[in-house]
């Protein structure tokens, strides 16, 4: 895929895919995330640090996400988690997604009319 | 794989040392992501250098970096106001009013009645409060040795302390400075007088609003700050 469509296809969907990511896994840190997207997409999908860290850090403002940081290999590390707000704003988004690629999807798949 | 220590403190290094970056939350978040990264990319054969080369592409440079920052900062403030709000709304419109009007009532009792006297006994307090409120702040010890308040910009001092250390610095100051201003504006310094007329209005006002920006400040910073748990 075109890396430059790619970024903007992303840019929308960004803080859905974290939450998405979160709820699965529980606690994640920036580059574990990187790391995870990469590994579900086959290489297909990749998320620059530029962009994620500032969704990260508007979801944790916004009080979606809460960290807590622990010490490994002598460096900290800080990891990110859903909110009980966080939990249900991550069942609506993802819905609100889903319905809206279906839609897309729709519209992709639309079928040349039939001239008469 | 795991980088060896002088690896680490290359990243370290060059994150705290060029000038881009001042906020010590973010470099520790960086710090880390730097260091998992490049060692991601030398398992793969490339080499230190080269892969933190890459990494830092991935955050747009160094330009990148200071306008994650930007954002960082940004978005700790605001979050950090809005808790503020939501507690300050309380003593305002919400049940505790109760607190806020016997408080507003006593200090305009206290300076109409004992003018001057009152107004220093009530700055004193709020010299105090101050003090224990600020005890989780002012042992931020690290980060208080690197601040160079002469030396850095307004900005700087801002990214540095982000979040709620920066709220409850902005707060300290202006509930400390409100009423000495009100006083050196509105009243005679050596009048022994009662206060009358608007001024005792206006300075059991700012007082009060001192007091109470305060016990906010105090609630947000309860869990660190020892003073605070003992008196509480």
């Amino acid at each position: 895929m075109n890396s430059t469509n790619n970024a903007q296809l992303l840019k929308g969907s960004l803080s859905v895919m974290i939450l998405r990511l979160l709820e699965d896994r529980e606690r994640m840190y920036g580059y574990e995330i990187t790391q995870k997207v990469k590994e579900l997409t086959a290489g297909e999908l990749t998320i620059t640090e530029g962009a994620l860290y500032p969704a990260l850090h508007k979801l944790e403002a916004d009080g979606l996400l809460t960290t807590e940081t622990q010490i490994v290999d002598g460096r900290a590390r800080k990891y990110y988690s859903l909110t009980k707000t966080g939990q249900t704003a991550a069942v609506d988004r993802i819905a609100d997604l889903t319905a809206f690629l279906n839609n897309l999807n729709l519209v992709l798949n639309l079928k040349p009319s039939v001239q008469l | 794989m795991n980088l060896i220590p002088d690896q680490l403190q290359a990243i370290n290094w060059q994150l705290h040392h060029n000038n881009v970056l001042v906020n010590d939350a973010l470099i520790a978040e960086l710090t880390d992501h730097f260091a998992a990264a490049i060692a991601g990319r030398m398992a793969t054969g490339e080499d230190f250098d080269a892969a933190g080369q890459h990494v830092l592409t991935q955050f747009g440079g160094w330009r990148g970096l200071a306008d994650l920052q930007t954002q960082y900062v940004r978005a700790q403030n605001r979050a950090a106001w809005q808790a503020f709000g939501r507690i300050a709304r309380q003593y305002v419109a919400g049940p505790r009013l109760l607190i806020t009007l016997p408080l507003l009532t006593g200090t305009y009792w206290l300076l109409t009645q004992y003018g001057q006297r009152a107004f220093w006994a009530l700055l004193i307090l709020n010299v105090a409060i101050c003090v224990v409120v600020g005890w989780a702040d002012w042992n931020w010890k690290p980060d208080n040795q690197k601040l160079d308040w002469n030396r850095m910009y307004p900005a700087d001092i801002r990214n540095r302390l982000a979040g709620l250390k920066w709220v409850a610095n902005v707060t300290y100051v202006v509930a400390l400075n409100v009423p000495i201003y009100l006083y050196l504006f509105f009243f005679p310094i050596f009048s022994e007088r009662p206060f009358d007329g608007i001024y005792p209005v206006i300075s059991a006002i700012g007082i009060t609003a001192g007091y109470v920006a305060f016990a906010c400040i105090a609630e947000l910073t309860y869990r660190q700050n020892p003073l605070v748990r003992r008196f509480a």
